[in-house]
């Protein structure tokens, strides 16, 4: 055999049979090396916990010895607070859960499968395989085209529908993170802070606007069909279609900030040396930014898959189609959301489904993305980043380009706006007729609604109070208490961000449902507690980021001075990192005022103290004076309002280490 | 003031044993440094001493009260951190102010007032007075060292910690500091615990140096007799510049004479006291550069012969490298001379100047009678694997 050449050819075709020939390899050993890396560390954690049983006597010897060295009154008072709430409002609903679920285990689970709403391969009488899949995309009638999903029953419409949300939503985060990162242009300011509100406005208030502004007679169709003819015939989206295209706009942003700020956390040298080295353009993109950045980029894609699976506000919007209740999210909620309390036991089993994904994805995330990304993050001032001014005539093709990308970003806001303004729409016209203001009665000629509002106001205080007290302790003792388990309370408390609401919901009836602090018709102390639960993660990351940029030696300094560690806390932690906190605490605030899937399903037992959600969804549904999308939007544009104020202040706080935001 | 005394000291990391077996007083009063490479331990002994590590075995005596377990903020120690752990929140005189607005004498605390003056005299001190009212981020790096030292000073602390307080600083503004340093430190007489990696920095300023390597105090005495008795070979090789050539020991009487490998000999003195050598023993002879001669001073002198290798000029003298026997030796002679690699060299050592030294470190200093490595406890088995 003769020897390899050293030389190959380096044409464009060349290089892309090359390529395409060695795809499969190449991603069969991505994949294997993703998923036996993952088996390894879990194997790694198990086989720790093992040691642990070993020999446990010495472990929790040594362990006590060192948690009493670390540990004084205040820290452990800390301590003991965070685990009784977490326990208490996390855990122990999440087992009952799972306890509930196994009754009569394995019949919840095998008659979910016999369902052809939930699986779709079934045998009838005969022994015979029926298939319900329905791979149709198109439905056409007169001059109206819908475009839908295909059909695979709920669990894997969940997850394929999950997976096209996560690409997209990849596609364009990092597309946007990469021009604001290394582009300086005219408008870029606005650009970026505009492309923070998607993040904001849960894909709940944006498809109560998409759902109807670009519905058959919405702007889009009348715009392109009735008026300019553009289109032969009116396009609408439903079933699994829409959720996506709804969810893909709302999460990308997500993936923008995390890949944003993992852009800014690139030292510049590297990609530097790497020009020096002869790497530009695309090959410079590829061979180190993209990898530099990958951990950002991976921890905002596994949250976008994770929230996109146990979103429940786009599917109830769409809930008119059946597609649209074939996901797990809609078929938990349908099986608890009662005005008795009573629990289907399918609901449990379906929402152990949805926690082994979010569970898995929530591992796979402190796996892949750790904290490393993050902190590099901080470091982004430490450096000038890459900039590069655009010459005019690249401006005009970026704005050409971004204009259009951020148009479609902020539909959901745009249409929310303006539906809350419109008094009727006629079937042909682009906008609205006749514009009113009349629609914002419903938040006082209601007085469920208008309580509604100080309710959402009052629950998202008090939980932002306690995530406040237990968070900053939370994230204290993580960062500076060296205790044994110190990962595990990291992870539990990080862990409510990938836990879906629903079946945090469904917990709390099993566990609670006719005790003192859930009585019928009384769940506004539950609803609390889960915003303060749910909303934690933001917090607590914002402290902990805030802890991890402040020098130990700034407290020790304090500590050899005379001041103890309560004093040292008071005087000089607090102020240290009161800006991440106050940070964080507003982020927890906006998206307990947000909240859709505790809201809804405690609010169903008891709406005279049901939040802004629920009666927003409610609205939408009901029918009468008050009742209708129009109305309906008044109430989401008046949570955006509150969410954009806000997040503005945030983002002035914040400034490059917006993946605070993600809370991850 | 207070004497510190450190008691079998010994700090574990996970494996990593981060110091062991340290037996020391640090006299009231004196300033003693802390010297050694990166990672030798002096810091983990310098937290030791403040609180912030609480050690594995061993104990740390204040004069004759037992601080082992004291949390840092009572032990009335002051400490200047490495990049001064200056906080930004505050301006300089409040920082300055913090220890004193914490502090209680006898559960009564300083007035406003009270504070005030002392805060402004601390800054006087360090030659910062009228400056209080600035942040911290208009100081420059050598204001921001003063202030560090200010705080540090103003709590009047029985024990002033510096853990590399001069490393941030250019060459001419650290000899500065250093002077300041000294000045101060004599002027309260106050016990300091200094920590450097900078020998020049440690011999200048210091009452007493600790010479530290892989966790173990290598030697504590005073910079002339760490410079002229050394007791390790690490610590000869740490200090000043030192040739080594190994050989074995053929008599120990007044002088010991040592036979190299070449077959030459070379007669020497113990650094060490009272260490048994032993004949047949194998040694390491370190002679200094500067005390290598071209001419004998008498006949009793050794003879050093080999071939050169290399030569620097370095102004003041003439470095000459030469091999001996595949060592590499080298010495400091006359900038005059002409010699060129390849020539033959003999040189000559006084019997005084060649300092014979077992072989094996720090923990051969064990066999000596009476030396505080011998009393250090071995750390057991148990502890050992923990």
């Amino acid at each position: 055999m003769g020897v390899e050449p050293e030389l190959i050819s380096d044409t464009v075709q060349d290089n892309l049979t090359r390529a395409l020939l060695s795809l499969p390899a190449t991603l069969g050993l991505w994949a294997v090396g993703k998923i036996t890396g993952f088996v390894e560390w879990i194997k790694g954690r198990v086989l720790g916990f093992a040691d642990f049983f070993a020999d446990p006597g010495t472990k929790i010897r040594t362990g006590w010895s060192k948690f009493r060295q670390e540990m004084d009154a205040l820290s452990t008072a800390q301590l003991v607070a965070v685990l009784f709430t977490f326990t208490l409002f996390l855990i122990l609903p999440l087992l009952s859960v799972v306890l509930f679920s196994l009754e009569n285990f394995p019949y919840h689970f095998v008659s979910l499968f016999q369902d052809s709403n939930f699986w779709p391969w079934q045998y009838n009488n005969q022994g015979e395989l029926i298939s319900y899949v329905r791979l149709e995309l198109i439905l056409t009638g007169g001059d109206l085209v819908v475009l839908q999903g295909w059909d695979f029953g709920a669990v894997i419409n969940s997850i394929y529908m999950a997976i096209i949300v996560t690409v997209f939503s990849v596609l364009i985060g990092v597309f946007f993170a990469f021009i604001v990162a290394r582009y300086d242009f005219p408008g870029k300011r606005i650009i970026r802070t505009v492309l923070i509100f998607p993040i904001l406005a849960t894909p709940f208030v944006g498809a109560i606007g998409i759902k109807y502004f670009l519905g058959r007679a919405g702007f889009i169709n009348n715009l392109l069909y009735t008026t300019l003819h553009v289109i032969p015939f009116r396009i609408e989206l439903q079933g699994i279609a829409a959720i996506i295209f709804i969810q893909s706009l709302s999460f990308f942003s997500l993936v923008y900030l995390n890949a944003y700020s993992s852009f800014m956390g690139i030292d510049p040298s590297l990609e530097e040396q790497a020009e020096n080295l002869g790497a530009t353009g695309s090959k410079l993109f590829r061979s180190v930014t993209l990898p530099l950045a990958m951990p950002g980029i991976q921890a905002g894609a596994i949250l976008t898959f994770i929230l996109s699976i146990e979103d429940l506000g786009t599917p109830i919007v769409y809930f008119e189609h059946q597609q649209a209740q074939k996901t797990l999210a809609y078929q938990v909620f349908a099986s608890i959301a009662t005005q008795s309390g009573k629990i289907d036991p399918a609901g449990p089993a379906i929402g152990i489904i949805l926690l082994i994904f979010a569970l898995t994805g929530f591992l796979a995330i402190r796996k892949y993305a750790s904290l490393r990304s993050y902190e590099g993050g901080t470091k982004g001032g430490q450096w000038n980043p890459r900039l590069r001014p655009l010459s005019n005539r690249a401006v005009i093709l970026l704005y050409l380009m971004l204009i259009p990308l951020l148009f479609f970003a902020l539909i959901p806001q745009i249409s929310v706006i303006i539906l809350s303004f419109t008094e009727s729409w006629s079937t042909n016209a682009i906008l609205p007729d006749v514009l009113t203001l009349d629609n914002y009665n419903i938040l006082w000629a209601y007085p469920d609604v208008t309580q509604s509002i100080q309710y959402t106001l009052i629950y998202g205080l008090i939980a932002t109070f306690i995530i406040v007290l237990l968070g900053t302790s939370a994230a204290y003792i993580i960062a500076r208490r060296d205790i044994p388990g110190k990962t595990l309370l990291d992870l539990l408390v990080t862990s409510p961000i990938a836990l879906p609401g629903i079946v945090i919901a469904t917990g709390y009836f099993v566990l609670f449902y006719n005790t003192p602090i859930f009585p019928p018709e009384g769940p506004w102390f539950l609803i609390t507690m889960s915003y303060a639960v749910r909303k934690f993660p933001f917090t607590v990351r914002a402290a902990y980021a805030g802890l991890q940029s402040t020098p130990v030696v700034l407290e020790e300094a304090s500590m050899n001075l005379g001041a103890s560690k309560n004093q040292t806390f008071t005087k000089i932690t607090m102020p240290l990192i009161g800006v991440s906190v106050l940070a964080g605490s507003l982020l927890s605030f906006v998206y307990s005022v947000s909240e859709v899937s505790t809201s809804l399903i405690l609010g169903s037992v008891g709406r005279q103290q049901a939040p802004m959600t629920f009666w927003c969804n409610e609205i939408l549904n009901a029918t009468g004076e008050y009742g209708g999308p129009y109305n309906a939007a008044t109430l989401g544009v008046l949570m955006m309002a509150m969410q954009m104020t806000v997040i503005t202040i945030t983002n002035k706080i914040l400034g490059a280490r917006s993946s605070a935001m993600t809370g991850i | 003031m207070v004497e510190i005394r450190l008691e079998n000291l010994r700090k574990t990391f996970g494996d990593i044993v981060a110091t062991d077996m340290v037996n020391m007083t640090l006299k009231e009063g004196e300033l003693s440094t802390l010297l050694g490479p990166s990672g030798c331990g002096k810091t983990t002994l310098l937290r030791l001493i403040a609180g912030f590590y609480i050690p594995d075995s061993g104990r740390v005596f204040f004069d004759d009260r037992d601080v082992t377990l004291e949390p840092p903020h009572k032990r009335n120690t002051g400490m200047c951190f490495q990049n001064y752990a200056l906080w930004p929140h505050l301006t300089m005189f409040d920082n300055v102010a913090y220890g004193l607005k914490i502090k209680r004498v006898q559960g009564r605390k300083y007035t406003k007032p009270a504070i005030a003056k002392r805060v402004n005299l601390a800054l006087e001190l360090v030659r910062l007075g009228g400056l209080g009212g600035r942040h911290i981020h208009q100081l420059s790096g050598g204001q921001q060292q003063r202030v560090a030292l200010a705080r540090a000073l103003v709590i009047e602390p029985d024990v002033l910690l510096l853990d590399e307080p001069l490393s941030n600083l250019d060459a001419k503004l650290r000899v500065e500091m250093r002077e300041e340093i000294i000045r101060i430190q004599k002027e309260m007489s106050i016990t300091t615990v200094y920590v450097t990696h900078d020998q020049v920095e440690a011999l200048s300023i210091s009452d007493r140096v600790a010479v530290m390597d892989v966790g173990y105090v290598q030697q504590f005495d005073t910079p002339r007799k760490i410079y002229a008795d050394p007791q390790t070979i690490f610590v000869a090789d740490f200090i000043g510049r030192c040739t080594f050539v190994q050989g074995k020991i053929e008599t120990v009487g007044e002088f010991i004479e040592v036979r190299l490998p070449d077959g030459q000999f070379l007669s020497g003195l113990s650094t060490i006291d009272n260490y048994p050598f032993e004949v047949g023993e194998d040694v390491k002879c370190a002679i200094r550069p500067e005390n290598l001669m071209l001419k004998s001073a008498g006949s009793q002198d050794n003879e050093l012969a080999g071939t050169v290798t290399k030569t620097t000029y370095v102004g003041t003298a003439l470095e000459v490298f030469f091999d001996v026997g595949g060592t590499e030796a080298q010495a400091r002679l006359d900038a005059d001379i002409g010699l060129n690699p390849g020539d033959d060299l003999k040189l000559y050592a006084s019997r005084s100047e060649v300092m014979v030294l077992p072989l094996g470190g720090v923990e051969s200093l064990r066999k000596v009678p009476g030396h505080p490595m011998a009393s250090a406890e071995m750390p057991t088995r148990a502890s050992s694997s923990a």
